[in-house]
């Protein structure tokens, strides 16, 4: 990116950053909206949000959403993460007019109708996910006790000027025009004071089987959080362990144990940081109790055998990603799968996150310095403080 | 007289119009023709953070139809090195080896930083020469298969089971059947080692910072040093069924039909016809790998029957017509991405040109924007029930 063109709004409520375009002649929008705390109802309602989110709006019905940013060659989307709604488009760089029509009527005018939140109700209730997305979401959502009201108080309670953090990909000429009509569309709103939100304390609960052949083993740990004086140290740890052909869990559970193809240890969205999680993946079998067991403690044994030849691997794995975009990417922002080759939404959830840009050099130069004890001991401490899922093949 | 001079070099990508734009400049890429039989290309990207060798070793010397997934267990086996550890000390280099057997052959991508073509080539060299395997080995790499072998996506599933329906032995998945993996003996693995990786078979398709001199004349140097290879046509991929539906084990539809190499018109219509369909639907996928043979472009869904079969076969000319604009635009972009960055263009282009020298992926953005009327009608109709393979999935 180049700095000089970087036009940032950052104006009491509104997060809106201009940056140069992704792709020649396009105009790309990245919006990111922050959850509020939910329970399992209020997660399936989200859930239904964010299928039927694009189904009708004020001024534009689905058709013309898809088709209008389908010439773009970047149809719009919305994705669902633990902590956040995500809204990504593209238009022509001769429709940049619709730029802010479009995104305002996603994240505030659209029509929730009944009727599409009841198919969609069917729709999420029978869908199949694949292994790695169970996986990683394995949660029973309470889809059948979703209500419509709730549904609308949730949608208004996201789009609020607030919860919206919002990057446009666009040429510098427009920025101005762009921040403008942005700012001009949300003061129309009558946002009205936050409403009251008292969400289900149940905890959500693993499904514990999948259809299918494949068994998934997690071991999540607790959240950490990427302000902490400590991330670059626990970042680090996430490399160690599962970034690459030479760490945790492919020596101790491909190379040692020999019965997955594919493990990996990795950070994903959560309401309160990043999950630290390692996921393994193998064929459905009566062992998948006793392999659920050994996890931990060949990995906690693949970690006390840790030299500095590992530590120097986990940086140079972490050199190779941040600064070539080679190797594998454990940063798992998209919930599902990894962000790190995205760089307008890498710059739009950091930002969300953390309130800083997104800027690996710096987690680098801190990375570089953490000793083995200190990476050590915390991968110990993900390690030990996990809580293991299984999630078994039907067969 | 020079030994440079034996050989025979090719400057391929864009052609000069006319005159001379060109004179003086280096071409974007060049391809060498090295007397044992191997082939070099060199494309020099200077504004590539890694520099990437690729070996492409096309699979025209083993006869998949008796020994199906002998090249994906090679893959498997020979990447680990001489003493199983080649990908930890890549790492710890800030090197990166990544390997995927294809239909039509086998594509081993080491990235390297800047300046460290050495690393790469001496990585490539032992990836060549590791054998001796064991059946300790094989065993246990054919485990480790066995459980790539149960993650195929259901998407890969379906469109695996177009291309055996079509092709028969010749179009069988190269993940290979898993029996026969098991199988193998080291003597069996031998012989498809040294006939993958003869000269013959052999593409060096070097990427990245590097002058197009330089890097020509250390690939040159590199190839040298193979023994000669002994030339094999391969044999020519043919349709061993006529159209048809099966059902399948999968959650979802998807409708394949074959076509002639990319280089060919037909393929380009059919290709185009296949995006303007998946367009037109909500998640619908396409699968088409560039190919020099004979292949297939696969159009389906996951998640859902009926929906893709009823669109298709509801399509009338007056709506293929309509249609037209958006898969010419679809298809460019498609084209276009195909080669968008160096990376990509060194996936494609290495894949093409290790089965036929003379294929010009720029050819494939001519054939779309010639695209008529009544080709994209017929290449519309070519998916239709009565002229695709059809795979549905069992409910």
């Amino acid at each position: 990116m180049i700095a000089a063109a970087i036009l940032a709004l950052q104006t009491g409520k509104l997060d809106v950053e201009i940056v140069p375009p992704v792709f020649p002649g396009v105009v790309t929008v990245e919006a990111v909206m922050r959850l509020p705390r939910t329970g399992p109802r209020e997660r399936a309602e989200l859930a239904i949000l964010a299928d039927v989110l694009l189904d009708d709006t004020e001024e534009y019905g689905h058709r013309q959403l898809v088709n209008f940013t389908a010439l773009s060659g970047q149809t719009v989307r919305c994705d669902l993460y633990p902590d956040a709604l995500r809204v990504r488009y593209g238009v022509l760089e001769s429709d940049s007019a619709s730029v802010v029509p479009i995104l305002a009527n996603i994240v505030h005018d659209s029509e929730l109708h009944e009727e599409a939140i009841t198919a969609s109700v069917e729709k999420l209730l029978f869908q199949r996910r694949d292994y790695w997305t169970s996986a990683l979401e394995p949660e029973v959502l309470k889809y059948r006790q979703a209500r419509v009201q709730d549904i609308g108080a949730l949608y208004k309670t996201i789009g609020r000027p607030e919860n919206l953090h919002i990057t446009i990909a666009a040429p510098a000429a427009l920025g101005d025009d762009l921040s403008e009509r942005w700012r001009t569309a949300v003061g129309e709103w009558h946002v009205g004071a936050n409403p009251a939100f008292a969400p289900d304390t149940d905890t959500p609960k693993p499904s514990g089987e999948r259809r299918g052949k494949l068994t998934t083993i997690l071991l999540r740990g607790k959240p950490v959080r990427p302000t902490d004086p400590d991330f670059p140290t626990n970042l680090l740890a996430i490399f160690a362990l599962g970034g690459g052909k030479d760490s945790a869990v492919w020596k101790a559970l491909r190379e040692g144990l020999g019965w997955s193809y594919r493990q990996e240890a990795l950070l994903r969205n959560s309401p309160d940081g990043l999950e630290p999680v390692v996921e393994v993946v193998t064929s459905h079998s009566d062992a998948d109790i006793d392999r659920a067991n050994q996890v931990r403690p060949a990995l906690e044994k693949a970690v006390l055998a840790w030299t500095p030849a590992d530590q120097a691997h986990a940086v140079a794995s972490a050199e190779a990603l941040f600064n070539r975009g080679i190797g594998l990417d454990p940063l798992y922002f998209k919930s599902t799968r990894p962000a790190g080759d995205d760089a307008l939404f890498m710059r739009t959830y950091w930002r969300f996150k953390t309130g800083e840009d997104w800027n690996p050099k710096i987690l680098l130069d801190a990375m570089a310095n953490v000793e083995v004890k200190k990476l050590q001991a915390a991968a110990t401490a993900i390690l030990e403080g996990a809580n293991i899922e299984l999630i078994r093949g039907t067969g | 007289m020079s030994w440079l001079s034996l050989l025979l070099a090719t400057a391929l990508g864009q052609a000069a119009p006319q005159g001379p734009p060109n004179v003086g400049q280096d071409p974007p890429r060049l391809r060498t023709a090295i007397p044992n039989g191997a082939a070099l290309i060199v494309e020099p990207a200077p504004q590539s953070l890694s520099l990437a060798v690729h070996l492409f070793a096309a699979s025209r010397g083993v006869d998949e139809s008796k020994t199906s997934g002998l090249r994906h267990l090679l893959e498997h086996l020979c990447v680990k090195g001489v003493d199983g550890k080649l990908d930890a000390r890549l790492e710890t280099a800030g090197a990166f080896l990544r390997a995927r057997t294809l239909r039509d052959a086998m594509d081993i991508e080491v990235d390297v930083p800047p300046g460290k073509l050495s690393l790469a080539f001496d990585a490539l060299g032992e990836v060549m020469r590791t054998g001796g395997w064991t059946p300790e080995d094989i065993a246990r790499e054919a485990g480790v298969i066995e459980q790539e072998s149960v993650l195929q996506s259901e998407d890969a599933i379906l469109t695996a089971s177009l291309w055996r329906q079509a092709y028969g032995g010749d179009g069988y998945d190269p993940m290979g059947d898993p029996a026969t993996v098991k199988a193998a003996t080291p003597a069996a693995l031998e012989a498809v080692r040294r006939a993958t990786f003869s000269s013959a078979n052999l593409l060096l398709y070097i990427v990245g910072p590097i002058a197009l001199k330089e890097g020509t004349a250390e690939g040159i140097a590199y190839l040298t040093k193979l023994p000669p290879g002994t030339a094999d046509a391969g044999g020519v991929r043919s349709a061993k069924a006529g159209p048809g539906r099966q059902e399948v084990e999968a959650f979802g539809e998807a409708r394949g039909v074959p076509v002639p190499s990319i280089s060919d018109p037909v393929c380009v219509a059919r290709l185009c016809a296949a995006l303007a369909i998946a367009a037109s639907l909500p998640d619908a996928y396409v699968t088409y790998t560039p190919s020099a043979l004979n292949g297939m472009v696969v159009v389906g869904m996951v998640g859902q029957i009926g929906m893709l079969g009823k669109f298709i076969d509801d399509l009338d000319e007056g709506t293929a017509d309509e249609m037209l604009p958006r898969a010419k635009l679809l298809g460019g972009r498609w084209a276009a991405q195909q080669v968008g960055t160096p990376e990509a263009s060194a996936r494609v282009r290495g894949h093409l040109g290790c089965r036929n020298s003379r294929i010009r992926f720029e050819n494939v953005a001519d054939a779309i924007s010639s695209l008529s009327a009544a080709e994209f009608r017929a290449a519309i109709a070519s998916f239709g029930s009565s002229h695709a393979y059809v795979a549905v999935g069992l409910p």
